[in-house]
């Protein structure tokens, strides 16, 4: 057996088509580089659009929230949008629809997507040998100026920042930025936050003034270096959008990582999954009910469960009839793979009868819990 | 991070975990470190600004 050591092997026509044993490799078919779930865009759970956004929190696509601190008027309409550079389907836009009046100097207002923890220890990050990581995106927005953002440890407190412009309004730009591997600080294994990559709407001028382009401890300073483009929250109207957001190993920004629907969705269900059909209930009391099953993809913790907004959920008993009500939680029991939780508000039950759930009632095919197991 | 706005708490029987009205909508949050509703709740009641009613 013998070792070939070579920087780069192409065929004699310098295409890509070498093969071994086979196969083509290439960065279409090296699978799993993206640190990002969803960077497609293409799952929403929650909905594909959200109107009057004003409070930090997950509403359109998955993985992506919305986070400020300061905000006085702003508010947005939060998208899944069908617009997308070419390769793509969906993009997440955010169009201003109230304007902030004045950006307060320790205002900010953000985009942010976090990584867990456990899914970067081979980042070396605290070693001699931490890795680089290399952004992609596309990005598009209706304000053509530079735009801050940056990675943070929220662990240790370690921040780096790039920025990127937008040359010419509404028109996608792809931006490609590669940060250095942080010797200085390591990521906390675990089920936890380990990383946040987070695109800055709008920042005041105390959050601009310290230069954040090697790791560093954070401070107030430099969180948005860089960063002109407010004009993205003080102008009704305003749109910035992006999509394809990839974050890799090494200084090179390779293709994006296609994932399957199907694969995107379990992705990021680990984290928010909306359920219930199929689910079994029992009776307590007259109106009190025991929700239990088990969920589709198991959770990074103990997820908390939620209601739809004003939502009437529907029991059923095949051959028997429907059961709604509009129920208030009184407890939970979950545990990342399932369990129990119970609902009050139902009424005319027997204790002990056992009913099966189903959707709303204007909606059977609706899943009508949610659970919450964002980072 | 602001702030999540939490307008009620109550512990569920056992202390399982709380009966939380978040932005207006009510939650069943368990009683788990990690958990970021849970992880908020105590940092709020932590800072006094948040105080958690004992289960019915």
């Amino acid at each position: 057996m013998s070792t070939l050591k070579v920087d780069t092997i192409t065929d004699s026509s310098s295409g890509l088509t070498t093969t071994i044993n086979g196969v083509t490799p290439s960065t279409h078919t090296v699978k799993g580089r993206n640190l990002v779930i969803n960077g497609a865009m293409t799952v929403a759970q929650r909905g594909t659009s959200a109107t009057g956004v004003t409070a930090p929190d997950y509403y359109t696509v998955d993985r992506f929230a919305y986070n400020h601190s300061g905000a006085d008027q702003l508010a947005f309409t939060m998208s899944q949008a069908s617009d997308a550079p070419d390769g793509f389907t969906k993009s997440l836009k955010m169009e201003t629809t109230t304007a902030e009046t004045t950006v307060d100097s320790t205002e900010y207002y953000m985009v942010r997507y976090k990584v867990e923890a456990q899914d970067l220890q081979h980042l070396k990050h605290g070693t001699s040998e931490a890795k680089q990581l290399t952004l992609s995106f596309w990005a598009k927005s209706s304000i053509a100026a530079t735009y801050a953002l940056y990675l943070y440890k929220p662990n240790i407190g370690r921040i780096i920042g790039s920025t990127y412009t937008i040359n010419s309004v509404n028109t996608w730009e792809y931006k490609t930025i590669t940060f250095a591997g942080d010797t200085g600080g390591g990521i906390n294994d675990g089920n936890i936050e380990g990383l946040h990559l987070t695109f800055v709407l709008g920042a005041g001028s105390d959050m601009i003034t310290t230069d954040n382009t090697s790791w560093s401890a954070y401070s107030t300073g430099n969180l948005a270096y860089g960063h002109t483009a407010n004009s993205v929250v003080t102008t009704v109207g305003a749109t910035w959008q992006i999509t394809g957001v990839q974050l890799e190993l090494g200084s090179v920004d390779t293709e994006f990582d296609y994932r399957s629907y199907g694969e995107e969705l379990q992705l990021c269900q680990r984290y928010y999954e909306k359920f219930g059909q199929g689910w079994w209930s029992r009776f307590e009391s007259g109106s009190g009910l025991v929700v239990n099953g088990q969920f589709k993809v198991e959770k990074r913790t103990a997820p908390t469960i939620g209601l739809p907004t004003g939502g009437t959920i529907r029991l059923y008993e095949w051959g028997v009839g429907d059961r709604d009500a509009t129920p208030t939680l009184t407890s939970t029991s979950m545990n990342a793979n399932g369990g129990h939780f119970k609902l009050s508000g139902f009424s005319g039950g027997s204790t002990g009868e056992i009913w099966g759930v189903g959707g709303t009632n204007t909606d059977f095919s609706t899943h009508p819990f949610e659970a919450k197991a964002e980072l | 991070m602001k702030n999540m706005n939490i307008t009620s708490a109550q512990y569920s029987e056992g202390n399982i975990s709380i009966i939380a009205t978040i932005e207006g909508k009510q939650y069943a949050i368990p009683c788990v470190v990690g958990n970021v509703e849970y992880d908020e709740i105590m940092r709020q009641v932590e800072a006094g600004t948040l105080t958690i009613a004992e289960a019915d």
